[in-house]
């Protein structure tokens, strides 16, 4: 986050500036990967420079603040992820089990990093296929990527209220996983419109 | 009364709200050194390449409003166009360049003869080449070479005593002329003899082969008794072998003098107003064939000439003295 000093590193890297591109790429990457990667994306590094060389081409075009810059990079990547699905569909690939994917992650070295692998993909897994396509987006932009639920709704090209009651949905669908099998003895509160 | 708020977000609080923070945690992973390495090389080699405001202007552009912005984009767009324009001009220049050399390679003149460019004549030697060329043209083409050569060659004697039997005090001193002094007039003899070969033809002719020296036997059967032609700067003991000439000059005077001469010789009337012949020779450099009743005519006329040419060379060989008088041909 650039907070107030956002737009002089965006007229910066308008001219090409390389510190600036650095930085929007440092703050940007990690949150593309993690979103494309948390939809599925087969090469989630790949589509993640597609989609910031896709805004280097168009960041002429763009007018607005740092909120807006991240919901209008976040369109991208989520056309970029269309594209790279309708891809798959077109020539299908045979993805590699969870635990080959462990055994290949590059090392780790900070504690957090360690504690955080400790969880394990396989834990996650069941929990975002629990969630339908709709709400695993609305989840990953809303939580991963940090965006607002007004932002998910322009970046999935939907009405608030609908982004808002599929939000709604995801989270009782998480509740309802957590309850079935991470805490199965528990009483996890689920969410209800009558409260 | 538990309604949640559109902006609250208290569902995501405990176990949910950990769920999603371990989940994000595990998604949002720095990219490894190669990959930043690689990602930016391309960013960056992309960002100068679509960097199109100077950096003086930008702080400039991009504090004004987003509308003047956009409006600001098309010169960009007009200015690419300029640049291809001017690229595809260049292209299209050399193009017409490296064509135009190449149609001039292939055109040149004198690589087969066909397509030879009549040289630039009366330059001396050239003269000759550029003669030779076209005529060799003409012989490849037809008949006209062959007219062109016999014209040239061979008629010549037979008009050089036509002259001379109108100034045959002087031929054998035009024996001494040089060649090359008739070259410079006979393309005015030409027009006005109506030959078949042409004026050029006529200078092929004389300029390039010289004339055979004019022999007694050769001489023209219709001799001038006396040349009734003033003297001129022609006569200056030079013009003997045909003045200079091989056909009569173009000069009204001089036209009318020869052919009044003609008609003396022949018929015995002058009819130099008009000049009008009654049997016009098509060429007079090849000399009428004598018509009956003219035959004794010749013979007379030969055996004058023979003896006026005796006296013409009895007085050569006499040596003149400071004191004479110039001669002024063969009057009185």
């Amino acid at each position: 986050v650039f907070g107030d000093g956002f737009a002089s590193v965006l007229r910066a890297a308008r001219r090409g500036d390389e510190t600036a591109w650095t930085r929007l790429y440092l703050d940007l990457a990690p949150t593309l990967t993690g979103y494309l990667r948390g939809r599925g994306c087969p090469t989630p590094e790949d589509v993640t420079s597609e989609t910031l060389l896709q805004v280097v081409r168009d960041l002429c075009r763009f007018d607005g603040d740092e909120l807006a810059f991240r919901s209008w990079v976040f369109t991208i990547a989520h056309h970029r992820l269309i594209d790279a699905a309708r891809k798959v569909s077109a020539r299908p690939s045979t993805p590699l089990p969870h635990e080959r994917l462990e055994e290949s992650s590059p090392p780790l070295s900070s504690f957090e990093e360690q504690v955080i692998a400790e969880l394990g993909v396989a834990e996650l897994e069941p929990l975002l296929r629990a969630c339908t396509p709709d709400q695993r987006d609305v989840l990953l932009l809303r939580y991963v990527a940090d965006l607002s639920l007004q932002q998910v709704a322009e970046v999935l090209g939907k009405e608030y209220n609908a982004v808002k009651a599929v939000h709604r949905r995801a989270l009782n669908a998480l509740r309802t996983h957590l309850a079935d099998t991470v805490y199965p003895g528990r009483v996890v509160r689920t969410l209800t419109p009558s409260g | 009364m538990n309604t949640p708020t559109p902006d609250r977000d208290e569902a995501a609080e405990g176990p949910v709200h950990d769920l999603l923070w371990r989940l994000r945690a595990r998604l949002v992973t720095p990219p490894t050194e190669q990959r930043v390495d690689a990602d930016l090389d391309r960013l960056l080699s992309a960002a100068r390449d679509h960097a199109h405001i100077a950096p003086a202007d930008a702080d400039v552009e991009f504090t004004r409003p987003a509308a003047i912005i956009a409006e600001d984009l098309p010169p960009v767009a007009h200015l690419r166009g300029y640049r291809v324009l001017d690229r595809v001009g260049k292209v299209a220049a050399v193009f017409v360049l490296v064509v135009g050399v190449g149609g001039a390679v292939v055109m040149r003149p004198g690589m087969d003869g066909s397509t030879g460019i009549p040289a630039i004549l009366g330059q001396g030697d050239g003269n000759e080449n550029g003669l030779f060329v076209a005529n060799a043209d003409e012989v490849a083409d037809g008949q006209a070479g062959l007219d062109i050569d016999d014209v040239g060659s061979t008629p010549s004697s037979e008009n050089e005593g036509v002259s001379d039997a109108s100034q045959s005090n002087e031929a054998p001193a035009s024996q001494e002329t040089p060649i090359g002094t008739s070259s410079g007039r006979s393309t005015d003899v030409g027009p006005t003899t109506g030959s078949t070969g042409g004026s050029g033809s006529t200078d092929a002719g004389a300029g390039s082969t010289p004339a055979p020296k004019p022999s007694p036997s050769e001489a023209s059967p219709k001799p001038s008794p006396s040349p009734t032609t003033e003297p001129s700067e022609d006569s200056d003991g030079f013009d003997g072998f045909g003045g200079g000439r091989l056909c009569p000059a173009p000069s009204d005077t001089e036209d009318d003098s020869a052919e009044g001469e003609d008609e003396k010789a022949n018929d015995g009337k002058k009819d130099s107003e008009n000049g009008e012949v009654s049997e016009p020779n098509p060429n007079p450099c090849v000399p009428p064939k004598p018509e009956d009743g003219e035959g004794e005519d010749s013979s007379i006329e030969e055996e004058e000439e023979s003896s006026a040419n005796e006296e013409a060379a009895s007085q050569l060989r006499k040596p003149k003295l400071p004191g004479d008088p110039p001669e002024r041909g063969p009057r009185g």
